[in-house]
């Protein structure tokens, strides 16, 4: 055996354990859903093979369509605010001098760590219609704008998307920050002596330089907006009505409450469809020339 | 030494796979164990059964469990339970474990999950031990019904009578603020209105549970037709007869009042209820199984009852009884894979009742299903007495939501009255659920 077969066989011992893992675990389940979302089954008796209907279906449900635009509102968010405030942040926060950085960095990170459950009670209460901090702040400043945020038909998901884009902005500002941090001083050091500005040297080499972090952050950020669950569970259960439904609120009504699984399988293969776009759409956009330094 | 490093990844590599593979078997293991000690005994000669028994075993619910289980040592001494306390999960976890063939041997059945599981052959017929035990003799006449599937098979043994669909009221913010408690829909509408002026939230609804509104909104049509949702969920009648444009269009109009808080949607049944108490709300809905713990918390004699206050003025002599809630053959059931079928069906039949008795018993339950009159230790509060004596003069009941036999009639109906509930114009409601009527029907 030649050394480059042993690296190679080596290779093969090394990754043959994780793959066989990962595709037990995930890419089983998934091809598993394709297949169950061209059958009408109750996940208990046999299930029946129905082609496109339940895709046909999916495609005349309302509540395909509020989903679908949901999860882009969720997906929206989280981008402009974890990814823009997070780079503002973090270009303050590696400004050397910035007074408290490492309180604050660890402030901001605070919210990651907390239950899901704990910061989706916790927006509940500033929500809320009678006395919640929102419609006080603005009786506060003299606006009669009292509005019951989580139950309107065009605030809900707004709302939503905002709890969990506060809870894991610290997420993006860490790695954002991490990605500022690797980039050489002598890059601004050219840049000051040139007569750039703080905001320009950071417009024209920051942010250029920060493209394989912000392929990364994007697709975490749209891909966890396509998914969001576990706020609307605890926040509005998906309701009043419909009105909060993501994919995969859908997936878990068509299945679990109803007892149309294959129904839910075609929801959640769509939605694997969507996430799989939205990636193969931001890697092709996105930093597609590797920059070193 | 490059070869003994291969070697030693090849075995990895072998140790995660057996890892793996016994991951995928440990459900089919642990069942092996759980039966493996009856196994090795042979059933004929086994001293102690142990039985699996999923049920509520939570809360105040637990001291009649377990009175009930104390009580049937003495009737089948070769029986020992275990409970899993049951999820509150819109049974998906006691689906699951069908699906995966490990239903335990006795569970609580609602009418929708029976007829999940009778279609999937999950559950067992329990006719021969209804007979053989003389259940239906045991059992008030109301609770006779309860028994039987419509199909004329027995598939579960009741264990708790058929509670109406209730609201309570606060007899106090009635009096101080001058307000006629409603005995029909205009009233009704008047003390909406009259409360809302006074900035009193009219009705607490804990409507982040879905249920509470598809109550609601069968309480306003069984004042016009009894059969109120579930007649719809058998398949009779659709959303363009009168009674249900009536109910519907009585609960837009109440709407529009200011019958709920905006917060509603996202009210869970802690919040209601200390609304309710505190006496920031006037009225709360729930099923009259809490009348104890409300009245405890408002204090005795505090609380009324409304049990149709929906019902149009020159209707009320004639439909005052046709109420909401109860539910139909639903009760304590067998699954038909259980290693001791006969035993576990013996059981179910016999600690249904006793589980009956012991709530009366332990918890003041003024609902009995039994002929056997059994009083309370702690004796019957006046409101428990009130719906005791008004029981008996129910002349319908509907079903609560987690009674529907279609599922997916029940998922569409609960979001929709939902919908209605938050501001949908009735015509839009109406043509919704006509739509999905015709779906879920198919």
């Amino acid at each position: 055996m030649t050394s480059k077969q042993k690296y190679r066989v080596a290779l093969l011992v090394f990754t043959v354990p994780t793959l066989l893992f990962f595709s037990i675990m995930v890419v089983y389940p998934i091809l598993q859903t394709f297949q169950k979302s061209f059958f009408d089954w109750d996940g208990l008796t046999p299930a029946t093979f129905n082609g496109l209907d339940n895709f046909i279906r999916l495609f005349q449900d309302d509540d395909f369509w509020v989903s679908l635009k949901n999860g882009l509102i969720f997906a929206f968010v989280l981008v402009v605010y974890q990814l823009g405030l997070g780079t503002v942040l973090a270009i303050a926060l590696s400004n050397k001098n910035i007074f408290g950085r490492k309180f604050f960095k660890t402030t901001y990170f605070i919210p990651v760590v907390l239950s899901s459950v704990v910061v989706s009670q916790l927006f509940i209460a500033i929500y809320n219609t009678d006395g919640g901090l929102v419609n006080s702040l603005f009786t506060l400043f003299g606006f009669n704008y009292q509005q019951a945020w989580l139950s309107g038909e065009h605030s809900s998901i707004w709302a939503i998307a905002f709890t969990n884009a506060w809870q894991n902005l610290g997420v993006h500002l860490v790695l954002i920050y991490a990605a500022i941090k690797s980039i050489p001083e002598h890059l601004y050091e050219a840049a000051t002596i040139d007569g750039a500005t703080f905001w320009r040297s950071h417009w024209k080499i920051t942010i250029p330089l920060l493209g394989e972090t912000y392929k990364f952050c994007l697709i975490m950020a749209i891909t966890g907006g396509l998914n969001a669950f576990q706020n609307m569970f605890v926040m509005t259960n998906g309701g009043p009505g419909n009105i909060s439904y993501t994919f995969t609120f859908m997936m878990y009504k068509a299945a679990f409450r109803s007892g149309e699984y294959g129904y839910g399988s075609a929801a959640a293969a769509f939605l694997v469809i969507e996430c799989l776009l939205f990636t193969i759409l931001i890697n092709k956009i996105v930093a597609r020339e590797k920059i070193s330094y | 030494m490059k070869k003994m490093k291969t070697h030693a990844m090849a075995l990895i590599l072998l140790s995660v796979m057996v890892a793996l593979s016994g991951c995928g078997s440990s459900n089919k293991g642990a069942d092996k164990e759980v039966s493996g000690n009856n196994v090795e005994k042979k059933p004929e000669t086994v001293e102690t059964i142990k039985l699996k028994f999923y049920a509520q075993y939570s809360g105040q619910e637990k001291a009649a469990y377990d009175a009930a289980k104390e009580a049937m040592k003495k009737v089948m001494p070769e029986v020992e339970v275990e409970f899993e306390v049951a999820a509150q999960d819109d049974e998906q976890k006691i689906k699951t474990y069908a699906a995966a063939g490990t239903l335990p041997d006795i569970f609580f059945a609602s009418s929708g999950l029976i007829e999940t599981l009778k279609n999937s052959d999950n559950l067992l017929v329990l006719d021969d031990v209804v007979k053989a035990n003389d259940i239906e003799s045991k059992l008030n006449e109301t609770s006779k019904a309860m028994l039987w599937n419509k199909d004329g098979h027995s598939y579960s043994v009741p264990n708790v009578g058929q509670w109406a669909a209730v609201i309570f009221f606060n007899k106090e913010i009635f009096e101080d603020n001058n307000i006629k408690v409603p005995a029909n829909y205009t009233e009704l509408l008047e003390a909406v209105t009259a409360l809302k002026a006074k900035e009193i939230t009219p009705l607490t609804l804990f409507a982040k549970e879905k249920w509470t509104g598809v109550q609601l909104l069968d309480m306003a049509i069984v004042g016009s037709d009894p059969g109120g949702l579930k007649k719809l969920d058998n398949g009779e009648g659709t959303f363009s007869d009168e009674a249900y444009i009536q109910g519907a269009s009585k609960l837009e109009e109440l709407v529009k009042a200011g019958l709920l808080s905006k917060n509603a949607f996202n009210t869970t049944y802690d919040d209601a209820v200390a609304q309710f108490t505190s006496g920031k709300a006037a009225m709360l809905l729930n099923g009259a199984w809490s009348m104890g713990a409300l009245e405890e918390g408002l204090g005795e004699g505090k609380m009324g009852m409304l049990y149709t206050p929906f019902t149009d003025a020159d209707k009320v002599d004639s439909a005052q009884w046709n109420i909401s809630g109860g539910g139909f053959n639903q009760g304590f059931a067998v699954s038909k894979n259980s290693k001791y079928p006969e035993v576990a069906a013996k059981y179910a039949a016999l600690i249904s009742l006793e589980f009956n008795k012991q709530r009366v018993i332990q918890i003041g339950d003024p609902n009995s299903i039994l002929v056997e009159e059994v009083q309370p230790t702690v004796g019957f509060t006046p409101i428990q007495q009130q719906y005791a004596k008004d029981a008996v003069n129910f002349k319908s009941m509907t079903t609560f939501a987690w009674g529907f036999e279609n599922a997916k009639f029940k998922t569409v109906i609960e979001d929709n009255s939902q919908k209605l509930l938050a501001g949908q114009k009735l015509d839009d409601f109406i043509q919704d659920m006509n739509k999905e009527l015709e779906r879920v029907r198919n």
